[in-house]
């Protein structure tokens, strides 16, 4: 048995009871002895260590409180828009939502970058404007200071994997 | 009295049974799920963003997703497959909120100087038992090198490891194969052991 088959089923699960091969190859490659020392020392490390965390005591009630303050989403759910801006100055705004296949919108926000304003939010609307090519974000920049960006949309982003970047289309109207 | 004995009945509840019955008008499931998830959650968010002020904020953030969507929810997933689903993205999203934003945190100057062959510099203490180190400093040295991991190593190893998830949740939380969890937690577990030469 390889050094690398054997490491492969010592990282899978050091509890379960190895099977003859591993046993005999444990015997004979002090490296592989070795490793698995230290795969153990890992676990109990890990183990040991994990969870010191402990939310405030206020945590709870403030969650409550916010549940029942945020109503369910007011906002259509849209899949993926995006919408690049320019307006009088320099700005970009990203807009990115994504639902997974069970119809859970996961992620929503909004990004704004412009020459004095730099700001993130999720608590924005989508509206049509009177111009077909322009759609209207209404975006709370601070609590009670609401922003109104005149915006086309053109392009989307898609987000294909956790682990993967968010990708850029073209979705011309 | 009555509703100290409610409290008791919805206690006994399973995950899925909590959902269901906070979507009939029962406030407190959503408080027994709260409650019964809040620790375990914060320390996993915490464990990928390093910020645990952000990681509460996070916290709330997922539970009030998880909530606002539960019409939604169908009991195709466990309550903690989805609950996991939402604060991993939820992270991640933090982490490449900071990237945009040009901020620099620890680990991501960590990722930098370990293009290659990574390892973190620590002290070899092998050899010299007076310096061993104590219960909280090895925890720290773990953080970090947990820390330095890449998105896709952390991310596994913390779920299954940290976390206690199986494979097959693990594997459904981040979805992508069974095949690919365990080689990224074989891959994980493998940089940790070089990261914590010393520690061990
Ligand atoms: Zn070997």
């Amino acid at each position: 048995m390889s050094c690398e088959s054997v490491l492969k089923k010592l990282t899978e699960d050091l509890l379960s009871r190895f099977d003859e091969s591993v046993a005999a190859h444990l015997d004979e490659c002090s490296d592989c002895r070795s490793c698995c020392e230290d795969l153990v020392e890992l676990k109990y490390l890990v183990q040991s260590s994990s969870g010191k965390h402990r939310v405030p005591s206020e945590f709870e009630s403030e969650t409550l409180n916010r549940l029942a303050r945020e109503k369910p989403s007011r906002f259509p759910s849209f899949r993926l828009v995006a919408v690049c801006a320019t307006l009088l100055m320099v700005t970009v705004g990203i807009v990115y939502s994504w639902e997974d296949e069970t119809g859970i919108e996961e992620d929503r926000g909004l990004f704004i970058a412009a020459q004095d304003l730099q700001f993130e939010s999720d608590r924005f609307e989508i509206r049509p404007s009177a111009e077909a090519e322009f759609v209207e974000v209404v975006v709370e920049e601070t609590p009670g200071n609401t922003l109104i960006l005149r915006l086309p949309s053109v392009i989307e982003i898609r987000r294909t994997e956790v682990s993967e970047d968010y990708h850029i289309a073209d979705v011309s109207h | 009295m009555q509703n100290s004995v409610v409290a008791q009945q919805v206690l006994s509840l399973g995950d899925n049974a909590l959902v269901a019955a906070y979507l009939e008008g029962n406030e407190v499931a959503f408080e027994v799920l709260v409650q019964r998830y809040q620790n375990k959650l914060v320390n996993y968010i915490n464990g990928i963003t390093h910020d645990y002020d952000r990681s509460l904020d996070l916290c709330q953030d997922a539970f009030i997703r998880v909530f606002k969507n539960a019409h939604r929810y169908q009991g195709k997933y466990q309550f903690s497959t989805w609950l996991y689903r939402i604060a991993t993205n939820l992270a991640i999203d933090e982490l490449r909120r900071r990237e945009r934003k040009g901020r620099f945190f620890f680990y991501n100057v960590m990722d930098l100087f370990q293009s290659g062959e990574p390892s973190v510099p620590l002290p070899d203490c092998r050899h010299c038992p007076e310096k061993k180190l104590d219960q909280k400093e090895k925890a720290d040295r773990l953080e970090v090198a947990i820390g330095s991991l890449s998105e896709k190593y952390k991310l596994a190893f913390v779920l299954k490891e940290v976390q206690g998830l199986s494979y097959a949740e693990t594997s459904r939380v981040l979805n992508i194969s069974l095949g690919t969890v365990k080689s990224r937690i074989h891959r994980a577990k493998m940089l940790l052991r070089e990261k914590l030469a010393g520690v061990l």
